[in-house]
Order: C-alpha cells, then sequence, then structure tokens
C-alpha cells in the first residue's frame, strides 16, 4: 500500500527534552568516542562551554519522530533508515531543555528491486528555551509495500 | 590520534587532503545493546537474535546511525578547533557484529564567504574489513583563517578579512613557490601571520603582509631546485572511493 500522500506537512506535538550529562557519557561510550567534551566538565568549560557538549549524532536520541508515526499509522518494522542529515547551529550542552517537533518533510517514491517502495522524510528540528534552532535533523526512510 | 598540531586553521587546510581514517574496534552484540540503550532505540532487529532470524536475517544488525557516530568522531578529532556545521550520511550496508568498520575523508571544497567566514566541505564515506562501502555522506565545517582571525574573534575584534582573490594569490604563490623547491607547499612559505601579535602591531587586513611575504620570496630564488622549475609538485592521490555495493538484505515476513 503507498503511504497516504496527505501526510505530508503533518507535524508532531512538541517534545521536551532534557540534555543529561549521563545521557552524553553513555552515548559517547556506546560508540567508544573517547572525546573529553563529551564527560570531563572541566575539560568542556576550558574549552569555553558551560558544561559537557553531545557529539554530533546525538541528537537522533531526541528526535520526535516516534510519537509521529504513531499518529500516522505507520510501522516502524517495514521502514529502514536510508539516510540521516544533521545541520547544527549551537551546541547542545548538558543541562538545558530543548523542544523538538517533527514533521513529514517530504514523500516520493523510489524504484527497488522488487517494485516501487516509497520514500518518507522526517524533518526535526530541535530549538532552545529562548527559541533559538539549535539543531535540525533529517531522516529518509525507505517504507516496503505490503 | 594524529594530532601533531593543536588548531587546524582554514590556511593550512588543502584541496584533497585526507583526513587520518579512524578504524573501529569490531562491533559486537555489547555495543550494539550498549547502543540501543543509549539511543533508545530498541528495534528488535538490532537485539534480538530469534528475532532476526525469523525475519530471514542472518544475524542482528547494528543500526547506519552507529557508523554515522563513528563518522562525527573521525570529522571531529581532524577539526580540532573548526565547528561541525553538517553531517550527511547515507546508508548503504548494513553492518554485521563483527564488522570492523573504518572512516575515511577528503577536503572537497575550500570555500570563502564574505565578512571573514571560511568554509571546508568534505566527503565522507566508511567501510567494513572487505573494504565495502557501508555509508557515504558529506561534512561541512567552520574554522577560523589562522591563529591571529583567532585570536581576533575569541577578543571580541572583527573577523580576520581574507577575499577570495587574496587566497587565490596566496595559493598560487604556494605551489610556485613549492614547484621551486620542491616542497611541501605548505612549509614552503611562513604562515601570513606567526603566532598572536599585539593588536597595534597587526595590519588591518592581510593584503598587507601579502605584498611582504610575496616579496621577501621574490628576493629568494632557492638556487638549488632551478632544475626542478615547471616540474609539477607530486600530490598525493586521493583513495578512490569504494565502489558502491549493496547487498539486499532479505527481509521478507
Amino acid at each position: 500500500m503507498q503511504i497516504d500522500r496527505s501526510l505530508l506537512g503533518r507535524e508532531s506535538e512538541v517534545v521536551t527534552r532534557e540534555i543529561e550529562k549521563g545521557a552524553i557519557r553513555q552515548f559517547a561510550e556506546a560508540l567508544g568516542d573517547p572525546n573529553p567534551l563529551y564527560r570531563d566538565e572541566t575539560a568542556a568549560k576550558a574549552a569555553g562551554y558551560r558544561s559537557v557538549i553531545a557529539p554530533p549524532t546525538f541528537s537522533s536520541t531526541l528526535s520526535a519522530t516516534e510519537s509521529l508515526l504513531r499518529t500516522l499509522n505507520l510501522n516502524p518494522r517495514a521502514m529502514s533508515h536510508g539516510e540521516q542529515h544533521f545541520e547544527y547551529f549551537k551546541p547542545i550542552v548538558a543541562g538545558e531543555r530543548i523542544n523538538v517537533k517533527s514533521r513529514v518533510a517530504e514523500i516520493g517514491e523510489k524504484a527497488g528491486a522488487s517494485g516501487p517502495m516509497d520514500v518518507i522524510v522526517f524533518e526535526d528540528e530541535g530549538r532552545n528555551e529562548a527559541g533559538d534552532l539549535m539543531y535540525r535533523a533529517k531522516q529518509a526512510f525507505i517504507v516496503r509495500r505490503s | 590520534m594524529p594530532t601533531a598540531a593543536r588548531h587546524l586553521y582554514f590556511e593550512s587546510i588543502r584541496l584533497n587532503d585526507e583526513l587520518p581514517a579512524l578504524s573501529k574496534i569490531a562491533v559486537d552484540r555489547v555495543q550494539m545493546a550498549r547502543f540501543a540503550i543509549a539511543s533508545n532505540d530498541y528495534n528488535p532487529a538490532y537485539l534480538d537474535e530469534q528475532y532476526a532470524r525469523a525475519h530471514n536475517l542472518p544475524s542482528t544488525f547494528a543500526p547506519g546511525i552507529l557508523a554515522m557516530g563513528f563518522m562525527g568522531q573521525m570529522v571531529n578529532e581532524w577539526l580540532r578547533g573548526g565547528r561541525l556545521l553538517k553531517l550527511t550520511s547515507r546508508f548503504v550496508k548494513v553492518i554485521w557484529p563483527g564488522d570492523v568498520v573504518t572512516c575515511r575523508g577528503r577536503v572537497i571544497d575550500r570555500r570563502i564567504e564574505e565578512n571573514g567566514k571560511y568554509f571546508i566541505d568534505l566527503d565522507v564515506w566508511a567501510e567494513n574489513q572487505k573494504g565495502e562501502l557501508i555509508l557515504r555522506g558529506q561534512a561541512t565545517a567552520q574554522f577560523f583563517y589562522n591563529s591571529e582571525d583567532e585570536t581576533r574573534q575569541r577578543t571580541g575584534q572583527t573577523p580576520l578579512v581574507v577575499t577570495k582573490a587574496q587566497e587565490e594569490a596566496r595559493l598560487a604563490r604556494l605551489s610556485r613557490s613549492a614547484r621551486n623547491q620542491n616542497l611541501n607547499p605548505l612549509r614552503a612559505v611562513p604562515s601570513l601571520v606567526k603566532g598572536p601579535v599585539p593588536a597595534s602591531q597587526k595590519p588591518a587586513k592581510v593584503e598587507a603582509t601579502v605584498a611582504v611575504s610575496a616579496n621577501r620570496h621574490a628576493r629568494k630564488p632557492h638556487r638549488a631546485s632551478r632544475a626542478l622549475k615547471g616540474k609539477r609538485m607530486s600530490r598525493v592521490k586521493p583513495a578512490k572511493m569504494s565502489k558502491q555495493v549493496t547487498r539486499k538484505v532479505s527481509r521478507k515476513r
């Protein structure tokens, strides 16, 4: 079944994410990334940050796409992650609260070996409490038609 | 980590420079489980062998975003003072437990925008131990032009403005000088400004310094290398990007 084109532009609720030091450290350790800025407050402060900062792909853990998927009636198990884009405007620093909103940015079609497949692109925007844009993340999923 | 210099500046980055490759230890199921927890993604295809087999997969596999995290590590280890603005990845091939992921990157563009903004664009890609491409993408980072630019900006002054024309002239001079001396172009000419200089002694614009260093080199032709004049500098050939291999993973249900 093809993805309903009318879903284009659909938005999630705003989800507030608290950026925790422990969560950043756990993420960096899972990657095996030894960068002290992700775990050592002193090093982060020496580099000019208020506290430890998050690695570049950490914002994927803040995504509001999952809550959007539930309202769209799409099965996440039928989707495979094809592409990911991040744009960074401000560093994500521990202690912040980030408001994240996800929307359906594109719906398209792609030729696959066993027939056409749907492509759906979600775009997340994270803003700090002052409303400044911190990052934008786009994830493209290939959806199998069943 | 090959971080000889503490900081990396725009002036010393060349087109086609390769980033030091980052080879990670083999991805195993423990790392996959830790990453699932850390990223709050409990897709059973990453965690549950029985689920994977029941869906015609040879085993569980790791999410592509794990390798993109490795990519972020490689780029940030290279940046050293630059600021990452963009990172993109297309996930080409699945990562299986036991795979050794190696990330690579290459400078594909140096861009100067108005009012002293300096950007570097990179091609980035990752391969497994068989040399198969597992992801490819791009990254963009912003840099200080040189240490003077950094000092100025950190002390609240305006950025150092080097125009495209000035930069092109400097690069042309570097490659001429490198051809003459058969040296690494970056070592052939000292940097425009060495170390922090008190603001009062600093040239308002780089143009002045450029003229000085140009004259100095014009005065000192390298005798021994005259024979090499006109000979092209040997350049490091960028590693070819692995041929894209897309293996379909059967996931019938």
